[in-house]
């Protein structure tokens, strides 16, 4: 080199620094201060030195706790005192912010939802005290509400499954009174409908009369279905014979039978709140987003491979399929999801005839993967064309000739060369599908709870705004940093070291 | 290149010096924007001086304001929902006391507990707001049937209905703000039966005192089973849209919603005759009233420039003149909270709303009181989860309990 | 004329296939933006039933595109040219610089990669306005920072792979290290260049997060928001703008397509 050492680091400087101090501002700086976070309590909104006040709080809690001088005077130079006795200042920003921020700091001024707590945001991440949908978990899903009207069909499979198998044949015998099979379902029977069952009770001519409140049937009802969901034929008689104290006689028979009704439904209803239910397992914030991750890294790496695999060969149309592979690409986040919302509920179901897709947590994450992979595979496949393309002909062609299979052209030429382009592509799927939110945040929203697919991001992002726990989610968020900071890092370090260097 | 990147930046220049009092106005009701672009409008014809930026932020509002708050750059006039992020901005310190203001005179009495915050007002409450049982006046006379008022009369109206073909309620079970607003209005009607006013029940909620299950909670599920049993059986896939179109298309005959979704409704099927009634959860019918209060307000920043501030009240001032109650009737659509307001021209479903409230009265939103992340989570989240049977009754009441016992000790 | 059937046939034909599906979706959105709302809610799978372009024209109105567009198309063009610009200088120089410090700040510089952008979202925020960065211009300096991570990673693959012989004989003929970086180098870079150009294009033009907290308005993606509120989705005007903004970057992609194979095979492959 001809440079003298002094302007090559002068060069340096000058080529490298634009971009780095671009860099250092924008993402390490906030970086940093997301971090400090972390260790707080803060709430998202809690400004760190009051907005306004009123004048009375602000002379006590501010000015009476700062001694005279250039602090002080510049205190009051912000505040000023309006119509309302309140003491307001105007958005401030840069160093007098931070300037007024430490003056109150020494004056000891910290709002209660911005203070400093050490690691307990961490350590309630550690010990399980965060909302349990946080961490995979079992859990039991209860298919009916003893208080509820019961249902008036239920699918087959789902009745003789959660349901019926686990009858004693007693029980059995019961459940045939309330429910048939008719087709794809179990239906109840006219007889053991509870609404009508309850009907001569509001029909009673004393109703009519006045002679009876439309509250005291209520009651009298609620009282009936209590002692029936407990079998308490004591309560049962009791609350007859109050009742109908006041009615003549052909309107008791019509009560009492009405009530006996009531009250054999009750057993049923018991029988099948009590079984009808069953173990299910969450995956959780944490679970999901390893399923979506791990989906996401097999899965589009595995299409797009086998995409640029098949673009490779001598296909009429392939720079047209090229475009059109990487098209979803250039859609924005709103568009994909509009469109495959779409699609999920209006075309799916009539392909398949199987009516629920995005709501069904067995195929939610499912389908979030194939969105997921169907955006990112585009972009890989490209990667993965080069990769082919660089693969000198020469080689394969002297493989060819020596016979060898296409299995063993592709596993022994082919795929050790391609090692770069996959380090590559597990590299950026990895480190996009554990940082998701966009795609499954239009796509589910906040309802990913009731259906288990809120990824890592978007749990944070509810925390911060919707629970109002800032703090936690910074702390959640440093810990999804270093995770993929410490799985990429390995990643990097083992598929480097499988590299071969033509 | 250079010269026009020159030109471009000169222009960019210029506007910002141009542009003499522009405020900025932040709203979030996205499906009312068009008469609020007209109110604005009209308000800077009339006064030259002022100009008004309209900033929408339809979804993850809490997000944004967040954001800029911190920035210290909060609009200067901020569209609120009323009662908890009333409460919650004014006291952080962000919003200027309006106690004073003239216009704040010419408000209902009723519409000023949405507002208030440490018994000073802190926004000007604008639209009164009501939940309730839209229905399909055209299918309720094709098959004889009348709008219920009782919940006896409701479960026998959705066995008709079923059994002609009509499915009773759209419902929207994806989003989760539907089931939240619904285990809400069951909630706050059931403690009318425990003789508890909403305030007090919040008060007690706050200070730690009773419990989210205080109400009779059988009767709480078993209504939310039976309102989700009168769907359709795919609910749970439904979105919005779905919603919209079911009812507009009269495959449901009702929707459990907010006027604000009677315009949707409308754009789609113009000849759509639609008619409001309460939600009823007793059978006593004196005692089913609607859910509806204020749903949205207007607040000042205290972070904004002096003069700012002062334009920013002369707008909420001109708020109450005839003209913009007009526009405000006629294009913004929504009801009002000024004294003598005449919403006449709103259409069906807002009259049954108002002569409704007029002759029986209204339970509020005690949603709207609730600290905010008890509803957007606990609530919204937990009822949306039972439905889809990942939490049990219990676990919904104890998980309210909790958030709202960490909320409050903040 | 004699046709046999081959295997590739068989491919090429499920190819198209799958290139369907892969492409059904867009032509869903554009199918869409040709029916009235009301169709669209109704029935969302038939195909228009006349030609209806209520939609464009309101869209084009409410959104006042032209305006919008222009904004836009400036963040993008000058956020693009100065991620570019500032990148291409930092990797090449980081490339070329075989020391130990060199090796951290790229390693620095790829850190960033997995660095979740929620995280950083509102101090970042709160910076921009200090800096008085709140407007369209300030806007595309915060681009500049935020691009140049995986600019510098892609640029830094694709550095290794130019030989560097031709520098070094400018280098001795005397040539100075701005004139060779942009009279020898940056020609070479040129289908990594359009690649970046091209994906940050995307990225900076279909960005919505970070234009609604700096800005608040004035781009096609948050002038679109009015259309998709929380209780009313207006889904014509919604497509139709869908529509109009995507057009634009489409013939942009499509322009420089031929220089991304190359650009990201060897900007990813060799990093």
């Amino acid at each position: 080199m001809v440079q003298k050492k002094s302007t090559r680091r002068f060069n340096f400087i000058l080529f490298t620094a634009p971009a780095f101090i671009l860099y250092a501002l924008f993402f390490l700086l906030p970086f940093g201060q997301g971090l400090r976070i972390s260790f707080t309590n803060w709430d998202g909104l809690t400004p760190k030195t009051p907005i306004s006040m009123d004048k009375a709080d602000f002379e006590s809690q501010i000015l009476a706790k700062l001694a005279p001088g250039p602090d002080r005077d510049f205190v009051v130079s912000l505040y000023t005192l309006d119509t309302s006795e309140r003491y307001s200042r105007q958005g401030l920003s840069g160093i007098k912010r931070y300037r007024l921020e430490r003056i109150l700091k020494k004056a000891g001024y910290s709002p209660e939802t911005y203070k400093d707590v050490g690691f307990e945001n961490y350590r309630s991440i550690f010990t399980g005290q965060v909302d349990a949908r946080f961490y995979p978990r079992r859990y039991e899903e209860r298919y009916f509400n003893p208080s509820s009207d019961l249902p008036i069909q239920i699918e087959v499979a789902e009745y003789e499954k959660h349901f019926l198998d686990k009858l004693d044949q007693d029980e059995a015998v019961l459940a045939a009174v309330f429910y048939d099979k008719a087709g794809d379902y179990y239906k109840l029977s006219p007889d053991m409908d509870e609404f009508e069952a309850e009907d001569p009770l509001y029909s009673l001519p004393a109703l009519g009369w006045g002679r009876l409140s439309s509250s005291a049937v209520d009651d009298f009802v609620d009282a009936v279905k209590k002692a029936g969901l407990a079998q308490d034929e004591a309560t049962l008689k009791a609350a007859i014979a109050t009742f109908t104290a006041p009615l003549d006689e052909a309107d008791r028979a019509q009560v009492e039978m009405a009530a006996r009704k009531i009250f054999e439904i009750g057993e049923f209803k018991t029988l099948l709140a009590s079984n009808w239910r069953a173990e299910k397992f969450d995956l959780g914030v944490v679970g999901f987003t390893i399923f979506f991750a791990l989906g996401n890294v097999i899965l589009a790496n595995l299409l797009a491979f086998w995409i640029a695999m098949a673009l490779d060969r001598k296909l009429k149309t392939k720079n047209i399929l090229r475009s059109v592979f990487f098209l979803p690409n250039v859609l924005s986040m709103i568009v994909v999801a509009l469109i495959w919302s779409f699609i999920f509920f209006h075309l799916l179901p009539k392909l398949t005839g199987i009516q629920t897709w995005m709501s069904d947590s067995a195929k939610a994450p499912w389908l979030l993967v194939m969105v997921s992979v169907w955006q990112a595979a585009g972009y890989f496949m490209v990667v993965y064309l080069a990769g082919l393309q660089n693969i000198p002909q020469d080689v394969l062609e002297a493989a060819m000739i020596d016979g060898a299979s296409p299995w063993n052209r592709l596993r022994h030429i082919t795929l050790p060369l391609l090692v770069p382009a996959f380090t590559v592509c597990i590299f950026l799927s990895i480190a996009n599908a554990l940082k998701c939110f966009d795609l499954v945040y239009a796509m589910v929203g906040p309802s990913g709870y009731a259906v288990g697919t809120v990824p890592f991001v978007m749990d944070i992002f509810f925390d911060a705004f919707a629970r109002k726990l800032a703090g936690l989610a910074t702390a959640k968020a440093t810990l999804l940093f270093i995770a993929i900071l410490a799985i990429t890092g390995l990643q990097l370090y083992f598929m480097k070291r499988k590299e071969v260097q033509l | 290149m250079k010269r026009i990147l020159a030109a471009v930046l000169v222009l960019f220049a210029f506007a910002g010096i141009l542009g003499a009092q522009k405020l900025e106005l932040y709203y979030y009701k996205q499906e009312n924007q068009e008469g609020l672009k007209k109110l604005v409008d009209q308000f800077v014809k009339e006064n030259p001086g002022i100009s008004i930026d309209l900033l929408i932020v339809p979804n993850d509002a809490d997000a944004t304001m967040s954001a800029r708050a911190a920035q210290g750059k909060l609009p200067d006039i901020l569209q609120m929902q009323s009662y908890s992020r009333v409460a919650e901005y004014a006291a952080k310190g962000y919003l200027v006391d309006l106690s004073k203001q003239p216009v704040l005179a010419k408000v209902v009495d009723s519409s000023k507990p949405a507002v208030t915050w440490n018994s000073k007002l802190w926004g000007l409450p604008m639209d009164f707001a009501g939940i309730g049982i839209i229905y399909n006046k055209e299918i309720f006379a094709k098959y004889g049937l009348q709008p219920p008022a009782t919940y006896r009369d409701l479960e026998r109206l959705c066995r008709s209905l079923r059994t002609n073909g009509v499915t009773p309620f759209a419902g929207l079970l994806k989003e989760n703000w539907s089931m939240g607003h619904f285990i809400t209005l069951v909630h706050t009607n059931l403690l009318v039966e425990k003789k508890i006013s909403a305030d007090k029940f919040v008060a007690d909620m706050n200070a730690g005192k009773t419990s989210y299950g205080v109400v009779d909670t059988d009767k709480l599920f078993s209504i939310m089973d039976f309102y989700r049993a009168n769907m359709d059986k795919n609910a749970e896939e439904w979105n919005w849209n779905e919603q919209q179109a079911a009812f507009a298309e009269g495959k449901a005959a009702m929707m459990v919603q907010g006027l604000w979704s009677y315009g949707a409704a409308i754009g789609t099927n113009p000849k759509l005759e639609c008619g409001f009634v309460p939600f009823p959860i007793f059978n006593d019918s004196a005692m089913n009233k609607f859910y509806a209060d204020v749903d949205s307000c207007f607040g000042v920043s205290a972070q904004s420039a002096p003069d700012k501030k002062a334009a920013a009240l002369k707008f909420l001032e001109w708020l109450a003149t005839p003209q913009a109650q007009k526009i405000w009737v006629e294009d913004y659509k929504l009801t009002l909270s000024f004294k003598g307001a005449n919403v006449s021209k709103l259409g069906g479903p807002f009259v049954d709303l108002m002569t409704g409230v007029g002759k029986n009265g209204a339970y509020p939103w005690a949603f709207a009181s609730y600290p905010t992340a008890v509803f957007e989570d606990a609530c919204k989240n937990g009822a949306q989860q039972y439905v889809f049977n990942k939490k049990t009754a219990e676990a919904v009441i104890a998980d309210i309990d909790k958030q709202w016992a960490a909320n409050v000790k903040k | 004329m004699s046709y046999r059937f081959k295997p590739i046939h068989l491919l090429e034909a499920f190819m198209i296939l799958l290139a369907f599906v892969f492409i059904y979706p867009a032509l869903f959105v554009l199918v869409s933006a040709l029916k009235p709302d009301a169709d669209i809610m109704l029935r969302p799978l038939a195909l228009p039933s006349s030609l209806f372009l209520d939609n464009f024209v309101k869209a084009w109105k409410v959104m006042e595109f032209p305006r919008v567009a222009a904004t836009t198309l400036l963040i993008t063009t000058l956020g693009v040219v100065g991620i570019v610009l500032t990148s291409s200088m930092a990797a090449w120089m980081l490339a070329r610089t075989e020391r130990r410090y060199a090796w951290l700040i790229y390693s620095l510089f790829a850190f960033a990669l997995v660095i979740p952008f929620q995280i950083i979202m509102v101090p970042l925020a709160v910076l921009a306005s200090d800096l008085g960065l709140t407007n369209p211009l300030g806007i595309v300096v915060l681009y500049w920072g935020l691009g140049a991570p995986m600019a510098v990673f892609m640029f830094h693959g694709f550095v290794k792979s130019v030989p560097k012989e031709l520098e070094e004989s400018a280098a001795i003929d005397g040539a100075g290290t701005a004139f060779i970086f942009f009279r020898i180098v940056f020609p070479l870079l040129k289908p990594i260049t359009a690649t970046i150009a091209v994906l940050d294009a995307l990225w900076i033009w279909n960005d919505f997060l970070l234009p609604l907290l700096v800005i608040k308005q004035g781009t096609i993606q948050l002038a679109q928001m009015q259309f998709y509120g929380q209780f009313l989705k207006e889904y014509g005007p919604l497509t139709a703008s869908l529509v109009l903004s995507a057009v634009p970057i489409i013939v942009f992609y499509l322009v420089l397509q031929k220089y991304i194979i190359k650009g990201i095979a060897a900007g990813a492959v060799k990093g």
